[in-house]
């Protein structure tokens, strides 16, 4: 009950109030209200043990993959030889490296960095221009091609409303509101005009007594 | 095993004690009651505990058994015994009491003692139908355990209790009238035997098979709850204190999960593989339908009640599609939504005592005050969600597999609940745990206590191992369900 005062209350006057506008806003601009700061040491740490392995582990993941490490453990069928067409064109690491430096991806990672560092470091006033001359642009990658909204409107938005309707449709109106309700319903309607039959009137009850009486004496002289 | 009647002492330990809690009478002695109440449920936990030790794995049929007659002139007879099916029930049933009689402890204060003895009558009750192997004796506790349900419920309960325990009076006992039908009518084909045993032999007809198939499946299929039946347990929930809820979920569904094991498939086995599609219909519906509904509950107890009906679909959908990994996997998913249900019902029950609220939209940024709790309520959102590593991964990866065994279609709507189940299950938890505090009374919050720890960090430990290690449960199942299988594969139907 307080909460739903308190909530009450928030409708009321308080809309505009630092607080509520915070939480309006938090889910998306949290970087607006909390200044940067560094990690944490149980954030730090994983990510430092991580990065050890991550520099040193395609030394030795060719032999894993390659060579005999898993033994018989893992089976390739003849009919998908994958490793094997991979392991043609495995040279050992140092080809690898240099095999690195000429693909695609590699470039691309290299000039997004190098953009980025361009136009936030070297240029600063560059994002302002690029937004004003193409601001469609801007806008279609900030929103990653409207991906994310098109998944919450038609995946998360469509399985709530699917949801919804099953619930306030199926579950409320049709099982309990028809069925579970409507048997008791017809159940009391039924009981209501059987009562009628109950007149405590002594001639409804001969009379009914006498139909029943012509009624049996049919059946047995018509057999 | 040491000579001892165990499984008497599972079913009459919590009873007696129960008798014993009711006479320590008014709240002035609610202490004692409380202390009674909590020796009952360890001493009814102990003694279950020799039954696991003691248990042969490999063992065929039914082992404790204990036969004595009961009513002579019917020949009914309190005859008990166990297979490992029933064993990891018992186990779930005794270690679930104990929880909730320390998750009421300062929590109930109003006829204590009544409220104890009730939880310990049933939890006395539910062991007796998963040892009962005279037909007689397992009506009797399965009606019986409505009793003291309905009491909980309707005394203790939020402010539409009466509507919500007549509700689960009503449909559930409607449901297992024609099942009374039934056992009469095998009681006569038998010529004069209520044993289950001597009903597992029984030539019938299939369409005799089809009629009792049915008056049974309208027992369990309430119970279960299964879809379109299933609309007393998000009332009842929502209405049962955080105890009720807990036994509810944890126990009471499985009755109907049992009963179709121990009773519909070995009973009429032709009957149950000619309705399999039927049935599997059903539980695919409810997997799926009710994961929608799920999504859009503002309630939180009727999220997990939701929850709690389509995951109960996995259950009846691996007992139907008739091979042993969807068998086991029905069983394993019976044993580890016991744990998760409890845990999230819990977890709701240690919101509402401080806030009084149920609804999602009251909380909000619950992590900044309750840092211990928003852990452990993770671990069970993810569990919920069937994450690997924990124990609602195993049965449902289970039955998914047996599933898709059976018909690829089965596993892929099967395999729906994934996402569904981690859709309710972490959107739910996302609003009300992260984010900005939501109100004051949020502010206000206290992280939980040692009493609330324990029975969390308990149901965590269990729910962890059988996450990493399920071996222990799996193990007593095998034979158990291979026997089951065997059974059910060999026609009943009379030879011409």
């Amino acid at each position: 009950m307080a909460v739903d005062a308190e909530r009450a209350a928030q409708d009321q006057g308080v809309k505009h109030d630092e607080h509520h506008d915070a939480k309006k806003h938090d889910d998306h601009h949290d970087a607006h209200h909390a200044a940067p700061h560094e990690s944490p040491w149980v954030v730090t740490l994983p990510l430092v043990l991580l990065a050890i392995p991550s520099v040193c582990a395609g030394w030795i993941i060719g032999e894993f993959v390659f060579g005999r490490y898993f033994g018989n453990s893992i089976v390739v069928f003849d009919s998908h030889p994958a490793i094997a067409a991979l392991a043609k064109d495995f040279q050992g690491v140092i080809p690898m490296i240099l095999h690195g430096f000429t693909s695609l991806p590699f470039w691309f990672a290299v000039a997004g960095a190098g953009t980025a560092y361009y136009i936030y470091v070297m240029r600063p006033d560059l994002p302002a221009v690029l937004r004003a001359k193409w601001g469609v642009v801007v806008k279609i990658l900030m929103d990653k091609y409207g991906f994310d909204r098109f998944n919450d409107w038609f995946f998360a938005g469509g399985a709530r409303k699917l949801g919804g309707g099953l619930w306030k449709g199926g579950d409320v109106a049709v099982i309990d509101n028809f069925f579970v309700n409507g048997s008791a319903r017809v159940v009391g309607w039924f009981s209501t005009v059987l009562r009628r039959v109950q007149s405590g009137y002594i001639y409804h009850y001969a009379f009914a007594m006498i139909i029943g009486i012509l009624l049996l004496l049919t059946m047995i002289f018509r057999y | 095993m040491y000579g001892l009647p165990l499984l008497s002492l599972s079913i009459w330990v919590p009873i007696v004690f129960g008798v014993a809690v009711l006479a320590t009478g008014s709240d002035r002695n609610a202490t004692a009651a409380r202390l009674l109440a909590l020796i009952g449920a360890i001493a009814g936990f102990l003694v279950t505990l020799p039954l696991y030790t003691g248990f042969n794995s490999a063992g065929s049929g039914f082992q404790y058994v204990e036969l004595a007659p009961w009513i002579a002139s019917f020949n009914v007879n309190y005859h008990l015994g166990i297979d490992g099916l029933s064993l990891l029930l018992i186990l779930l049933n005794s270690f679930t009491t104990v929880l909730v009689v320390v998750a009421g402890w300062e929590i109930i204060t109003q006829k204590v003692a009544q409220y104890m003895a009730a939880f310990l009558f049933l939890s006395g009750l539910m062991n007796g139908v998963f040892c009962a192997l005279d037909a007689l004796l397992f009506y009797v506790f399965f009606e019986a355990t409505l009793i003291p349900m309905f009491i909980i419920i309707g005394v203790w309960g939020g402010p539409n209790r009466i509507y919500a325990s007549v509700k689960f009076f009503l449909y559930t006992l409607l449901g297992s009238l024609l099942s009374l039908i039934a056992l009469i009518y095998l009681y006569n084909t038998a010529e004069g035997s209520f044993s289950l045993l001597d009903f597992y032999q029984l030539p019938l007809g299939l369409g005799a098979q089809i009629l009792i198939f049915f008056a049974f499946f309208m027992a369990f299929a309430v119970k279960v709850p299964m879809w379109p039946v299933h609309t007393w347990l998000p009332d009842a929930h929502v209405e049962a204190p955080t105890g009720g809820s807990v036994v509810l979920a944890a126990i009471m569904l499985k009755l109907g999960g049992y009963g179709f094991l121990r009773l519909s498939l070995p009973i009429v086995p032709d009957a149950s593989q000619y309705l399999a599609g039927f049935v599997i219909f059903l539980s695919l519906v409810a997997v799926v339908y009710i994961g929608l509904v799920a999504l859009v509950q503002t309630d939180m107890k009727k999220l997990i009640a939701y929850s709690s009906i389509s995951h109960m679909g996995f259950v009846t959908l691996g007992i139907f599609i008739f091979n042993a990994q969807g068998m086991e996997g029905a069983i394993i998913q019976m044993i580890s939504h016991g744990f998760v249900s409890g845990a999230l019902f819990l977890c709701v029950g240690v919101l509402y005592d401080r806030m009084h609220s149920r609804q999602i939209a009251d909380y909000g940024g619950v992590v900044n005050r309750m840092p211990v709790f928003a852990a452990l309520f993770m671990l069970f959102a993810m569990a919920n969600s069937g994450l690997p590593g924990t124990s609602g991964f195993v049965g449902e990866f289970t039955v998914i597999m047996g599933a898709m065994k059976a018909n690829f279609w089965y596993a892929f709507l099967a395999a729906s609940t994934l996402i569904f189940g981690a859709a309710y299950t972490l959107w739910m938890y996302k609003r009300v745990i992260f984010g900005a505090v939501a109100n004051h009374h949020v502010a206000e919050l206290q992280d939980i206590n040692l009493r609330e720890f324990l029975v969390l960090g308990a149901l965590a430990a269990a729910v962890i191992m059988m996450g990493v290690w399920p071996d222990p449960f799996a193990e007593v199942l095998h034979t158990s369900v291979n026997d089951l299988l065997t059974h059910v594969s060999q026609s009943k139907l009379p030879v011409e």
